[in-house]
């Protein structure tokens, strides 16, 4: 049985179509790419599956139970979360307050919060700012202590939006190095990616959205060359990118 | 319970049960000291929506009023009084889940002008439920036989009542949920704390504590009417409380309450309560740009700078 | 019949005021994401200055109102420059906390009022105060019919200020992006002070032509200010023409409800209006859904 299976997924706001009638599968272990321009549909995607959106159709299963519709704080009990494009820390909470939080409400049972929180920073290369509020923090410690977080509730699936969007390359390639780490140790992992490249060489495998429909999915080698991705997905963000200039993602 | 709170808790309350034993401080200090009393736990009750959530309440007087109302009618109809208190308590934390179920969606802005809709439109309906509330010329409240120290040591009592409320809300499983939906309400669900429930809850317990400080109210007052406990002055007051002293703090409300009733008392009686009400205004507007933790805030400061000494 | 006409009539005429006091709530809330909660302050403030001028130096209540606009102009903008930038704000815009801080304003400016006017009912009264239009079976009040004229001119000028100018251009890239108005230089401190000051302006030509039909006191800018509320949540928080319906609604709904409820109960209509619609189409009547 694959671990998750989407079926048929669709989300409306009103007469748009946001996501249309995507059905798809991921193995146990993977790392699940899901790619496509702006608008395409990615984030809903996401928030359909960690239960921030109520999808309009389809079914959402993890190991055969249907999680679809389930409230993002249900899903979390599941073993999916998520971590945001647009981190959203505690701003109130230390670093370590804020991992906390995912360990009390996760699906784990710990008795040293205090400390397996500040084992789950030190294994995000945060362990020296543990007792720092997320203000202080750079973008791309605050995007590990989302992970931290995350983690923080015994995930199975991790839903990764767009991590790297942002940080510069040295940055990003020590984040990658960390997932594939995570990867390695057991979690899932479904990520978002903006960044060709940073996706080409770490998922196993890729769907691609264009509209809101599934435009192709399979190994990052095979949808590079499906003529279709090059010609929809891949030819027209080059054109995009010539026109503005490497682009600003929204 | 940490010694950090017990320790100054202990004298605080200790010293304000001792205070009326050993000095003769009169009939009218002690119905002051009562009435401080009964806006700390009114702010206490305040800031476990207001300060542990984050969800700013321009409405609360609604509670204070039902407390109020139902305390005194019940007590009218004989209904022992300790007994009215609780059922003023548990239909203003029903009456707030009513309304605070649909409402604690909204967040910011949102959630506070939605509470002044609440707020203004019980208030009219209570002005106009003559045969519940006497309208605009009142209720007299019947509670029997009642001395001016008796009511302050067992106002002091509730106070404590609210105060280990407040403790075990902001320490426990349930405290920890409300700073994450402070924090972010949508981060809070990503990570496992139901929103909704919670702040419905959070609600609850607020309303029934401002419901016993009403109900105290009407003990002591003896006289009640809906534009005073369910108006939007009232409500105001209930915001000023825990702004003063520390929003979202356990000793914010505590000090707030007092700092109030002292400005409040020596303000009308020396200026008009014109002025005092721009000095009220003052005070809000520098708390928010100089100190957003008021009075607590300030003294976290103090000994911060002594201790780099 | 003739009672519905008279009530669609004057509802309709009340909207072009209520529309006035609102349109400065919404246009801030829309420029810079805040609840001005001194909004009814400075209704009120207009509405003493509008009689002060009619009573001291006899000037006609209109030109009052007049008059009041760039007063309160300045008001607003130095209110901007003074306290309301130095606003503590989270990522998302200005923290929940301002909201008190522009409350704190607001009891400054009923304080002020206390201390020069008092708290007794003021109103302001001329020779025709009492005259009547009369058309068929409905019969209006001169001052009302003003106040509609006036309602419409000023939405006419917002709306062309917004739509046709280089400020309007301005004003809506801010409210869309202040991020990426800074980058292509626009200067977004002065747009929000020239915001700030344009509302409490709109805000004080609502008062001072309130203070031609009501009744006013300290207290007079609550009332004025939660019936703002009801109207640009209604109108989704925004638009001109969102408020302008909104206000409508609003006006209409109370009029109506003198035919069902007691007219001591016809101000918590709006009230209750104003939670319904919050929880039930937090976009506004015409606001589309977000989509995420």
């Amino acid at each position: 049985m694959p671990l998750l299976e989407l079926e048929g997924v669709t989300r409306r706001f009103g007469g748009l179509v946001a996501v249309d009638d995507v059905s798809a599968v991921v193995e146990e272990g993977e790392i699940f790419g899901v790619i496509g321009p702006n608008g395409a549909g990615k984030t809903t995607l996401f928030s359909m599956i960690a239960g921030s959106l109520r999808p309009t159709a389809g079914k959402i299963r993890l190991e055969g139970h249907d999680l679809a519709g389930r409230p993002a704080h249900r899903v979390v009990r599941h073993g999916i979360t998520r971590t945001h494009q647009v981190v959203k820390p505690f701003l109130n909470l230390t670093a370590a307050e804020n991992v906390e939080v995912g360990l009390l409400f996760g699906n784990r049972r710990v008795d040293d919060r205090r400390g397996e929180a500040v084992a789950l920073l030190e294994r995000c290369g945060l362990g020296a700012v543990a007792d720092r509020v997320p203000g202080e923090l750079t973008l791309s410690q605050r995007k590990r202590l989302e992970i931290a977080r995350a983690l923080g509730t015994g995930p199975r699936v991790l839903l990764l939006d767009e991590v790297v969007a942002g940080l510069n390359p040295q940055e990003s390639v020590g984040l990658v190095e960390l997932i594939r780490e995570l990867n390695r140790e057991g979690v899932t992992i479904l990520m978002i990616e903006h960044v060709m490249k940073a996706i080409m060489g770490l998922a196993d495998r890729i769907l691609v959205l264009d509209g809101g429909a599934l435009l192709a999915q399979g190994t990052p080698r095979a949808v590079s060359r499906d003529p279709a991705v090059v010609e929809a997905y891949l030819g027209r963000r080059a054109a995009k990118a010539l026109e503005d200039g490497g682009g600003r993602d929204a | 319970m940490p010694t950090e709170i017990v320790l100054p808790a202990v004298v605080a309350f200790g010293l304000l049960w001792l205070v009326p034993f050993v000095v003769d401080v009169g009939e009218y200090y002690l119905g002051l000291g009562t009435l401080a009393l009964i806006f700390v736990i009114a702010g206490l009750g305040w800031n476990v929506l207001g300060g542990l959530v984050g969800q700013i309440s321009f409405g609360h007087a609604v509670f204070f009023g039902t407390g109020a109302y139902i305390t005194a009618r019940a007590a009218g109809a004989g209904v022992p009084f300790a007994a009215a208190l609780v059922m003023g308590a548990a239909t203003a934390a029903v009456y707030g889940v009513l309304w605070g179920y649909p409402t604690l969606r909204l967040r910011g802005p949102y959630f506070a002008i939605a509470t002044i809709g609440v707020g203004e439109a019980t208030r009219i309906a209570m002005l106009n439920l003559e045969s519940f509330t006497g309208g605009a010329s009142g209720l007299q409240v019947h509670t029997g036989q009642t001395s001016a120290f008796g009511d302050y040591q067992l106002a002091l009592l509730l106070a404590i009542l609210a105060f280990v409320a407040h403790v075990v809300v902001q320490r426990s499983k349930f405290g920890v949920g409300l700073s994450a939906i402070r924090g972010d309400v949508d981060a809070a669900s990503d990570v496992g704390v139901d929103p909704a429930r919670y702040q419905v809850f959070a609600l609850a317990t607020s309303a029934a504590l401002v419901a016993l400080a009403g109900g105290w109210y009407a003990r002591v007052q003896k006289f009640i009417e809906p534009n005073d406990v369910f108006g939007f002055e009232l409500s105001v007051a209930l915001i000023l409380i825990p702004l003063i002293g520390g929003l979202g703090t356990l000793w914010g409300p505590v000090l707030g309450a007092f700092v109030y009733i002292v400005v409040q008392e020596t303000l009308q009686a020396n200026l008009s309560a014109a002025l005092s009400l721009g000095i009220y205004g003052a005070l809000v507007v520098t708390i928010i740009l100089v100190e957003p933790l008021g009075l607590v805030g300030a003294g976290r400061r103090v000994r911060r700078a002594v201790r780099r000494r | 019949m003739d009672r519905a006409l008279q009530l669609t009539a004057s509802g309709l005429l009340l909207a072009g005021l209520y529309a006035m006091l609102a349109y400065g709530l919404a246009l801030v809330y829309g420029v810079m994401k805040v609840v001005n909660l001194a909004h009814g302050g400075t209704i009120m403030l207009a509405a003493f200055f509008t009689w002060a001028l009619w009573d001291g130096l006899g000037l006609y209540p209109l030109l009052g109102a007049v008059v009041a606009a760039p007063v309160f102009f300045v008001i607003g903008a130095a209110l901007y420059l003074t306290l309301v930038r130095r606003m503590p704000m989270t990522g998302k815009g200005p923290s929940i906390e301002s909201l008190l801080l522009l409350f704190g304003v607001w009891t400054i400016m009923r304080s002020i009022a206390y201390l020069i006017w008092g708290g007794d009912d003021h109103s302001i009264t001329t020779a025709t105060s009492q005259a009547r239009v009369t058309l068929g079976s409905v019969s209006l009040p001169d001052t009302r019919l003003i106040a509609f004229a006036v309602g419409v001119l000023v939405t006419i000028g917002l709306a062309t200020l917004v739509g046709r100018t280089r400020f309007g251009r301005a004003i809506r890239a801010a409210a869309q992006d202040p991020g990426a108005c800074r980058l292509v230089g626009i200067d977004i401190e002065r747009i929000n002070a020239v915001t700030f000051g344009l509302a409490a302006s709109l805000g004080a030509i609502g008062g001072g032509v309130a203070a031609t039909i009501f009744a006013f006191n300290p207290e007079f800018g609550a009332v004025a200010m939660l019936k703002a509320f009801v109207i640009i949540v209604l109108g989704g928080m925004g638009s001109i023409a969102g408020v302008a319906l909104g206000a409508l609604v609003l006006a209409l709904t109370e009029s109506y409800a003198t035919l069902f409820v007691e007219s001591a109960l016809t101000n918590m209509v709006g009230f209750v209006m104003l939670v319904a619609v919050l929880v039930l189409r937090p976009e506004g009547l015409l606001g589309k859904r977000a989509v995420r």
